[in-house]
């Protein structure tokens, strides 16, 4: 009997140049192929950019949330069944990373007592200002003064334009609930929206009146 | 014409997906190798944090055997320096990662929730990222005695020459020729679910299955050579991210161009060939995602022609769909709509086919055929998520 400790054997594998499925990708990575991860990041780094664009808004913190989505999607790679679900479970995982970072703004603004939609951080940058569109800004400031959870629901459905199919599966929730979710997110927005005491962005109001 | 929130925040989200395209094709993504470099620092942070959290973990442990120690035994004992119980620190045993080869016996694993794998004699298998509650072993030839202990959380897989199997809770062998690529899964308990290339099933006790896929899509190892590399490909421009998002009335939404198709990567044509309906399928969502709208489109079509009257077809008409219906293009968009509808009737996506298609009508004035749409979606999904905008186009005609 031999055990030997340590990391696999000494003979590199062959790097990973092929352009073939999901499942190809996933078996090079797991069998540590040299450029394979980096072909992962490479195909799925526009995606995930504008899905965290998409939930979050315009931000400085996009690339750093890039970087734990993929550190999360390599850490659990082997667990992705079958191989073929992997652009599913990039899609997952970002949005599993954009719902903690939504609650974690969320909660800085609680402890810091501002009461705004903090537009000087959906609109700000390093060290310089960001050129964001003001119906942008105003769109995710009334999506700020909705839970984390109906800010997600609503972006996923109508920005990102996923089904509802599309969404269970990214949210790990049954159809049933991604509808009942979605519901009372729209009625939140709606009703904030609706709400005169809130300062809202006029074409914002005007659009759901 | 009256319309719900719901219909609106679809226009409001519409105009901001545009907005957010504008900006984000204006400046490059963040380069990969940065990307990469930052997974690489948080891996190091982490490890580092589970070491320290280990040696917490085994202080404590020792700790609470010493105190435990003094507890059981009595004072007198003590006092008397009669034989004192020694605090025996038990800590957690696990099998070291790495490479076993059983070369002259058997070699058993054992882990500290009860689960057993041995190694047989002649087998080679590596042990990988073991976790809370299972653990990754590639079986790379020979025969592996699977018995894992089964809890709600169990999650164990053995990986072998592109098959995998799920285990949760059971007893097996498997055997792996790297020769041939035959998978042998002999059941003695239980059941695993084994997927690979060209297969996903489930295997229960006492059945004995061998798998083979054909070796085209099985990953063949490459001899490499300076040679045998690809040359350097001229980087494929990267087209607008095709929005899923109708255009609207509204001027800021102007339909978004539709990116010519981008040259075919070599490796698409083996799986569009030969790969099955799943596979061809995630090469069309990987492409939709990344942006290569040609490329999702060749793959979407591809499913339909060799999987027709299949679920995945009728994914796949509903996919071609959204991406004509974003381009601009809404008759192809109802054609496709229409046969995900037909063919597969009680799909979720059928829902949103059919209530796609009847907002097209709506806001191309064809009002008669969207009433009867309305009427039709309302019959077959009186609480979908277009309910309501059926219910407000239906009393409007009255």
């Amino acid at each position: 009997m031999t055990q030997v400790l340590g990391p696999p054997p000494a003979s590199a594998p062959p790097p990973f140049v092929s352009d073939e499925g999901p499942a190809a990708l996933v078996r090079a990575i797991a069998e540590n192929r040299p450029g394979a991860e980096r072909m992962l990041v490479e195909r799925f780094k526009v995606h995930v950019q504008r899905l965290l664009t998409r939930t979050l808004g315009p931000g400085p913190d996009v690339e750093d949330l890039m970087q734990e989505v993929f550190f999360r999607v390599f850490q659990r790679l082997h667990k992705v069944h079958p191989p073929d679900a992997l652009p599913g479970y990039v899609t997952a995982v970002s949005v599993l990373v954009a719902r903690e970072a939504l609650r974690k703004r969320r909660r800085s603004r609680w402890l810091s007592f501002f009461a705004s939609e903090d537009l000087a951080e959906i609109g700000g940058a390093r060290g310089g200002a960001v050129d964001v569109p003001e119906d942008v800004r105003a769109f995710y400031g009334a999506l700020g003064k909705v839970s984390a959870h109906a800010q997600l629901c609503i972006t996923l459905r109508y920005v990102e334009g996923m089904g509802l199919e599309e969404m269970g599966a990214a949210m790990d929730l049954s159809l049933a609930s991604v509808k009942r979710h979605l519901k009372r997110a729209e009625d939140d927005l709606v009703a904030i929206l609706g709400d005169d005491e809130l300062a809202v962005a006029p074409w914002l109001r005007g659009a759901v009146r | 014409m009256s319309t719900t929130p719901r219909h609106d925040l679809e226009r409001i989200g519409l105009r901001i997906a545009a907005e957010q395209d504008r900006a984000l094709d204006g400046t490059p993504s963040p380069d990969a190798d940065l990307l990469l470099a930052g997974v690489v620092t948080r891996r190091r942070r982490h490890a580092r944090r589970r070491a320290a959290m280990v040696t917490i973990g085994g202080a404590l442990v020792v700790l609470l055997g010493v105190l435990g120690a003094f507890r059981l035994a009595p004072r007198s004992e003590l006092a008397q320096g009669g034989e004192a119980r020694r605090a025996v620190a038990v800590t957690a045993a696990q099998p070291a990662l790495g490479t076993t080869t059983a070369e002259e016996a058997d070699v058993p694993l054992a882990f500290v929730d009860g689960t057993r794998v041995v190694v047989t004699r002649g087998a080679t298998a590596d042990l990988r990222d073991v976790q809370a509650h299972g653990a990754t072993i590639a079986l790379r030839d020979g025969t592996l005695d699977v018995d894992v202990v089964h809890t709600s959380e169990s999650r164990w897989d053995v990986v072998a020459g592109g098959f995998d199997v799920h285990v949760t809770g059971t007893r097996f062998d498997a055997t792996f020729d790297a020769k041939s690529g035959q998978l042998t899964v002999a059941m003695k308990q239980g059941s695993v679910r084994v997927t690979g290339p060209c297969v996903d099933e489930p295997l229960a006790a006492p059945a004995t299955k061998t798998f083979a896929c054909p070796s085209s899509l099985r990953a063949e190892p490459q001899t490499v050579t300076p040679e045998s590399l690809p040359l350097a490909r001229p980087s494929v421009p990267s087209p607008p991210v095709p929005s899923s998002r109708t255009p609207s009335g509204d001027p800021k939404g102007a339909p978004l161009a539709v990116a010519p198709p981008a040259p075919k990567p070599p490796g698409d044509d083996a799986v569009l060939e030969k790969g099955s309906a799943a596979e061809v399928l995630a090469l069309g969502d990987e492409a939709r995602l990344a942006g290569d709208a040609g490329r999702a489109r060749a793959a979407y079509v591809r499913v339909r022609a060799r999987f027709p009257r299949t679920e995945q077809a009728a994914k796949a008409a509903f996919l071609l769909g959204r991406m004509a219906e974003a381009g601009g293009a809404l008759d192809e968009a109802v054609s496709d709509y229409a046969a995900a509808t037909s063919e597969s009737p009680g799909g979720t996506f059928a829902q949103d086919a059919l209530g796609r298609t009847m907002e097209i009508e709506q806001r191309r004035g064809n009002g008669e055929r969207a009433r009867s749409l309305a009427e039709q979606y309302l019959r077959s999904f009186p609480s979908g998520p277009h309910a309501s905008y059926a219910r407000s186009i239906v009393d409007a005609a009255r």
